[in-house]
């Protein structure tokens, strides 16, 4: 006994805990605290890993800040030419789609719950059609042409796909090629419907060619033809509202050099670009490709998507197959007529991320591994290479869409890590773990095809009656994101409406049919039709409707559901009538006046005035007399500078500042009544000719804040650095702070606000405290950000290097800067930089720079 | 001397027994305890909704942070201006024929009012547990209220109110318990009132201290008459907003809150007098001057509105001419405005007449205008100022929910309850001051 040294309380510990392994259907898994903690991970201190998120095959570079293995914020990944950076709203709104609880958990039958193993064994590839999302992955085309090769046939669907402009290229060149536009150097931009501003790698190259420099700079020149009113618009130096049939005719006209705008563009030369929209027929796209033949900043290259263009991004019309397997999308929403294909097979089979309208349609339903949770690979627009690598472990028993299709072939299980390391070499000369590490491979972008436009003569159809424009939401986009709460409370740029769909259409439209914002109307073409509120969008194109898709989800997601109509069903319709019923709803429109009423709130100017001289706001700048004693100063001095030249109106800010800073999604009814917690708002005013400018609106962190005298309890009061702070633990909350704040910007935890559901919990900032109810909140100018880097420069004995605020990092256009009053003491002195409501005396330490436009002097106003 | 203050020439023992009475008379009661009574139980359960939900179950948003809640308050305390105005301020001004019959009745409503007030400072806060750090006492942790806000000063401008109001109420009543006592049908009834009297004997020693201390605590109250309005108003003349920012209120508050408090009185004791038929020591006189003084103060309202109007166009801000010249009179809710000049300015015109003011019917009809108008006035101040402010992107309209009517009507019947029961229980005519202006005027 004495060799084994096994006491007799050692062998029952022992036997007990064997008995206890052999009760448990799944091997037993130690959890364990670090006993000797991993150099890597700190606790507190955040770690920063680069990925991309999917969206129709494009990947979008983000660098994931994660604590403790939680993955909690994404940034736009500068090294990566999607995002540069920025990200739109919707990557910031990421976090919370991993940690939707109503994601599909777990593989069901007929809505039981089964087994991966059980789905595997039904999968028959002898006579079977898989349908994916367009792809870009090298991994996933690789295991396509497996697939075909075994006799299974492979198809893409995505409903709001780039196609149209492949098709239309290839009227002009002969051959399917994609168009990438590089808006930095172009001196004259025409837009005909294209979502420039929502595209941060656009947005980006716009903003910095039109960014005003101490008045003397070339600013380009934007026009915009467009049908309802878009963040591109809100930038645009010249726009025209224009019915969708009529897109075609400008582009004709700019193609024969008629009218000042083809005027423009000639002198431009090389550096004039026509952009036409992704939703804009072929044939528009063939028209600008002609325009396009001289200019410099449009290249051409082999379509990025696999196989775009072609018939394999059709959905499969026959039933001739016995098992269907959807990965990915929503084709039955998108198109409805799909439901009937996949009820005439054997076995189909939905790998999704929602329980949605195909998951109902299918046999098997089972989850799919959201972007941040697998290993693949994918392109950006442009072609540039980027691993995809997962920051946390499948949250539910989701598998990658390699997994599924390697599951389909049969594959021994591989992992899928050495899977990707493996074929990494072929793709890229970029060792992989640096490419990991920077998210991006460098010089991978792919190149130009030089081709010579031909003359191709276009025809298009004329439209008639009350034109249709179906557009992707620019938060819902196609209904993949119709789950997410924050993009559901992030109110469209334009038409201010949240957590609600509505036909957009314009004010002599809507006049004409007696509708008012918020009655309910009737849109039908042929046997189809559909009923949506109406909402009035100065600036829309008259005699036409816009109806964004994402919403009248049927699915069983309980955020998505049950909002608004599908626009798919109208979808091919270029014409609808419009019938008012007599019912009506209200809608969560979160900006009540959509005036200024002549008060001095946005302003600008243009080009002109401001190099002339003509344009300075220095009465609207400076020193204010107060009766408020000087507050002591020590420390860095923050302060802000948004830019409104640039500003567009996207809302990416107003995301990122609730990811970081943990404020919560309040739903409808509370929207309705003016609660709405977001600490930074994109303020938006329209004036008499229906022209739209927007202004951000956070907290101006006052050097003579109203808030603070009137606390009753020294619960907001300013920090030596020149914040205005909130102790949230003293605040008794009789909101006085926010009666007598000019800006309107404090927000008040009406109820218990923050979530209690314990997946949505692990997505928030530690940094952050979560309010409790009863207090008041407001922007900090990202206070812990600028915490940890003061006790970062102390800690390494340097000069502090001011850090970015949440709002500022993702901001596409670069229109926040952020810093001391010294590093903006240059901007802040601009001509047209200015505080706003300078006459309140609160002397604001974020200031605007005016919104100057650069328009045509041969175009009268 | 025009009119008499009290009609006929009744003895000691006959005033005794009719303002007495009125503690064990029985009459029928139940009916209107049993209606404030469900009204005050509704009250409860909204409040404790409120607390136990948030103070979202108001229709408070962003920009109205502040709606009934506060609308309340104010009304409810200037109610209870009249009260004290009446007791104190024509006590220390030797009015004593003019206020006697009424002060104990006048005291009460301000008592109750206050109570009715103090509830909303307290409900509106978002977290109602932590009310006492509006309080200057002596924290562990050092903090101490903000003095620069107006709300501390509030909070104890308020209090003190309600203090005072009780000592002086309490006070005044207690020969009168005495003589409850000593006319007490039962023995346990004796007993109640006896320890509440304090063992008063009436001797000339104790009338000597009694009247020094009464008149003591009318010259304290008689500052609070002022004040406590004054410092209501700077709430908002405290504030930036356009509509709240001026200089005017707290002389245009206090005499709105005396304008209030008497319209009030006006509603409460023309049926008091009548169900208890008291109309030879609540006489024409007593109506004729609560009229006068209604009529002073509602010209002085006037006289505030137009100042109003005046200054915003004086001033050349855009945002208080929006506010004062566009948005209340021709806004979303314009046809408050309307009202309120109706009530409080012009109908009031009708007191020019001797014999409007001498009429119990038409007082009272006036009465209830004015208490509706006033209400409307704060309606006007705090909810149309804050849907209207500096950018007309914070815009948003202001509505009301179930919660807040229910608080609003729940309050009208808990006052009414407390009143109820002070009828019921203590003699609310001055009997002991009666009879002594009774000498005061034989003699």
């Amino acid at each position: 006994m004495s060799s084994l040294k096994l006491s007799r309380r050692s062998l029952f510990k022992l036997a007990g805990a064997a008995s206890l392994t052999a009760c448990s259907s799944r091997p037993a898994r130690a959890i364990l605290p670090y006993v000797k903690q991993p150099p890597e991970v700190i606790p507190g201190v955040p770690r920063y890993y680069a990925t991309a998120l999917v969206e129709d095959g494009f990947a979008t570079g983000v660098i994931v800040e994660t604590h403790e293995g939680r993955p909690t914020k994404l940034e736009g990944n500068p090294d990566h030419p999607a995002s540069a950076g920025g990200t739109r709203a919707i990557e910031q709104a990421a976090i919370l789609g991993l940690y939707d609880p109503d994601r599909l958990a777990e593989p069901t039958d007929r809505g039981a719950p089964t087994t991966w193993h059980a789905i595997d064994r039904a999968l028959d590839p002898k006579s079977m059609h898989v349908v994916l999302e367009p792809t870009t992955s090298p991994l996933v085309i690789a295991l396509v042409g497996r697939l075909r090769a075994a006799g299974v046939a492979v198809s893409f669907y995505a409903p709001f796909e780039r196609r149209e402009s492949i098709v239309g290229n290839s009227t002009v060149h002969n051959r399917l090629l994609q168009t990438q536009v590089d808006l930095a150097t172009a001196d004259v931009i025409i837009s005909l419907d294209a979502e420039l501003a929502n595209d941060p790698r656009h947005a980006r190259a716009l903003a910095g060619h039109r960014r005003v420099v101490d008045g003397s700079s070339a600013m380009s020149r934007l026009y915009v033809y467009e049908t309802g009113y878009s963040t591109t618009g809100v930038v645009a130096d010249h726009r025209w509202a224009v019915r969708p049939s009529q897109l075609a005719d400008v582009a004709r006209q700019l193609l024969r050099g008629e009218g000042p705008v083809a005027r423009d563009l000639r002198r431009a030369g090389s550096r004039g670009v026509v952009v036409a929209g992704e939703r804009q027929s072929a044939e528009v796209h063939a028209l600008v490709a002609q325009i396009n033949a001289a200019s410099a900043c449009v290249k051409y290259i082999e379509p990025v998507v696999f196989e775009a263009g072609t018939a394999s991004h059709e959905l499969p019309r026959g039933t001739d197959v016995r098992t269907v397997v959807v990965v990915g999308g929503n084709p039955v929403y998108a198109s409805p007529a799909f439901a009937d294909a996949l009820a005439n097979v054997d076995a189909a089979v939905y790998v999704g991320l929602y329980a949605n309208e195909t998951a109902a349609s299918c046999r098997f339903a089972a989850p799919l591994a959201h972007d941040l949770e697998r290993w693949d690979a994918a392109r950006a627009a442009d072609g540039t290479l980027g691993p995809i690598q997962p920051l946390i472990e499948p949250i539910f028993e989701g598998r990658s869409v390699a997994q599924v299709l390697h599951a389909i072939l049969r594959d021994r299980p591989i992992d899928p890590r050495d899977e990707l390391a493996a074929a990494w070499p072929a793709w890229s000369a970029m060792p992989f773990d640096d490419a990991l590490a920077r998210g991006a491979v460098g010089d991978s972008a792919a190149p130009r095809v030089d081709v010579a436009p031909r003359a191709a003569e276009v025809t298009s159809p004329a439209s008639t009656g009350i034109e249709l424009a179906v557009r992707p939401h620019p938060f819902v986009h196609d209904g993949r994101y119709a789950n997410n709460p924050w993009l559901q409370e992030l109110a469209e740029p334009i038409s201010k409406l949240a957590w609600d769909h509505a036909a957009q259409l314009s004010p002599a439209t809507a006049a004409l049919f007696g509708i008012a914002t918020g009655d309910i109307i009737e849109l039908a073409s042929g046997e189809h039709g559909i009923d949506v509120p109406a909402i009035v969008v100065p600036g829309h194109a008259d005699a036409a409707i816009t109806l964004h898709a994402g919403y009248g989800r049927g699915g069983a997601e309980t955020i998505a559901r049950g909002i608004g109509a599908n626009a798919f069903v109208l979808a091919g319709a270029t014409a609808v009538t419009v019938a008012r019923t007599d019912r009506s709803a209200t809608l969560a429109v979160t900006m009540e006046s959509p005036s200024e009423h002549g008060r001095p709130v946005a302003l600008g100017g243009t080009l002109a005035q401001l190099t002339s001289g003509a344009l300075d706001l220095a009465a609207y700048r400076g020193e204010q007399p107060t009766q408020l004693g000087k507050l002591p100063r020590s420390g860095p001095q923050w302060a802000m500078q948004i830019d409104l030249t640039t500003c567009t109106g996207c809302s990416a800010c107003v995301m990122a500042c609730a990811a970081e800073n943990n404020t919560p999604a309040i739903g409808k009814r509370h929207v309705i009544e003016g609660r709405d917690m977001h600490w930074i708002r994109i303020d938006r005013y329209v004036d008499e000719s229906g022209t739209t400018v927007v202004e951000p609106m956070t907290c101006q962190h006052c050097e003579d804040a109203p808030c603070e005298y009137v606390c009753p309890v020294g619960a907001t009061t300013h920090s030596p650095e020149g914040l205005n702070e909130m102790a949230y633990n003293r605040c008794v909350g009789t909101r006085f702070c926010s009666n007598n704040c000019p800006y309107k910007v404090r927000r008040f935890n009406w109820f218990d606000f923050k979530t209690h559901e314990p997946l949505r919990v692990l997505g928030k900032n530690p940094n952050v405290t979560v309010r409790d109810r009863g207090v008041m909140e407001k922007c900090t100018y990202c206070v812990q950000r600028l915490r940890r880097a003061e006790i970062d420069a102390a800690v390494e004995h340097r000069p502090l290097v001011s850090p970015q605020t949440a709002c500022q990092q993702a901001c596409p256009s670069g229109a926040i800067a952020f810093g001391t009053l010294a590093e903006l003491a240059e901007l802040r002195a601009r001509p047209h930089s200015y505080a706003e409501l300078h006459d309140q005396g609160t002397r604001p330490r974020t200031q605007y720079l005016a919104r100057i436009r650069n328009p045509n002097p041969e175009i009268a106003e | 001397m025009s009119d008499p203050v009290i009609i006929g020439n009744p003895t000691d023992a006959a005033l005794s027994d009719q303002l007495l009475s009125t503690t064990w008379v029985k009459r029928n009661w139940k009916l209107a305890f049993a209606i404030t009574g469900i009204g005050t139980v509704m009250l409860f359960s909204m409040v404790t909704l409120t607390v136990m939900r948030g103070i979202g179950m108001w229709g408070n948003n962003i920009p109205t942070a502040w709606g009934f809640g506060i609308i309340n308050f104010v009304w409810w305390i200037g109610i209870g201006h009249a009260g004290t105005f009446i007791s104190a301020i024509l006590l220390v001004l030797e009015q004593q024929h003019v206020r006697t019959s009424i002060n104990r009745f006048t005291e009460g409503m301000t008592l109750f009012a206050v109570v009715q007030a103090g509830m909303f400072p307290l409900l509106h806060l978002g977290r109602p547990w932590y009310a006492y750090w509006l309080f200057p006492y002596p924290s562990v942790m050092g903090v101490w209220p903000q003095v620069r806000s107006a709300l501390p000063w509030d909070a104890a401008a308020v209090s003190t109110y309600l203090l005072v109001s009780i000592m002086f109420w309490y006070l005044g009543l207690i020969p009168d318990l005495a003589g409850v006592r000593d006319r007490a049908p039962t023995k346990l009834r004796r007993r109640i009132y006896g320890i509440f009297a304090l063992g008063w004997s009436g001797s000339m020693q104790q009338w000597r201290h009694y009247k020094i201390a009464y008149l003591t605590l009318a010259g304290l109250a008689t500052p609070l008459v002022v004040s406590v309005h004054s410092i209501v108003s700077l709430d908002f003349a405290e504030a930036g907003l356009p509509g709240w920012h001026s200089t005017i209120f707290p002389p245009f508050f206090v005499a709105g809150a005396i304008f209030s408090g008497f319209a009030l009185v006006v509603t409460l004791i023309v049926p008091a007098r009548r169900v208890f038929n008291l109309y030879n020591v609540i006489t024409p006189r007593h109506l004729d001057m609560i009229g006068k003084l209604l009529l002073v103060t509602s010209s002085i309202l006037a006289y505030s509105y137009i100042c109003e109007l005046f200054l915003a166009w004086w001033s050349g801000d855009r945002f208080e001419m929006f506010e004062q010249l566009r948005e209340r009179p021709f806004g979303f809710y314009a046809i408050g405005f309307w009202i309120m000049i109706t009530c409080n300015c012009l109908i009031t015109q009708l007191l020019w007449s001797r014999r409007v003011r001498r009429s119990a019917t038409a007082l009272f009809v006036l009465a209830i205008f004015i208490n509706i108008g006033m209400w409307l006035e704060r309606f006007e101040i705090i909810v149309v100022s804050l849907t209207r402010d500096f950018l007309p992107s914070s815009w948003h309209q202001y509505a009301p929910t179930y919660v807040d009517l229910g608080i609003l009507l729940g309050t009208f019947c808990f006052f009414g309850l407390l009143f109820l029961a002070f009828l019921r229980l203590v003699p609310f005519v001055p009997v002991a001051e009666l009879k002594e202006l009774e000498r005061e005027v034989a003699g």
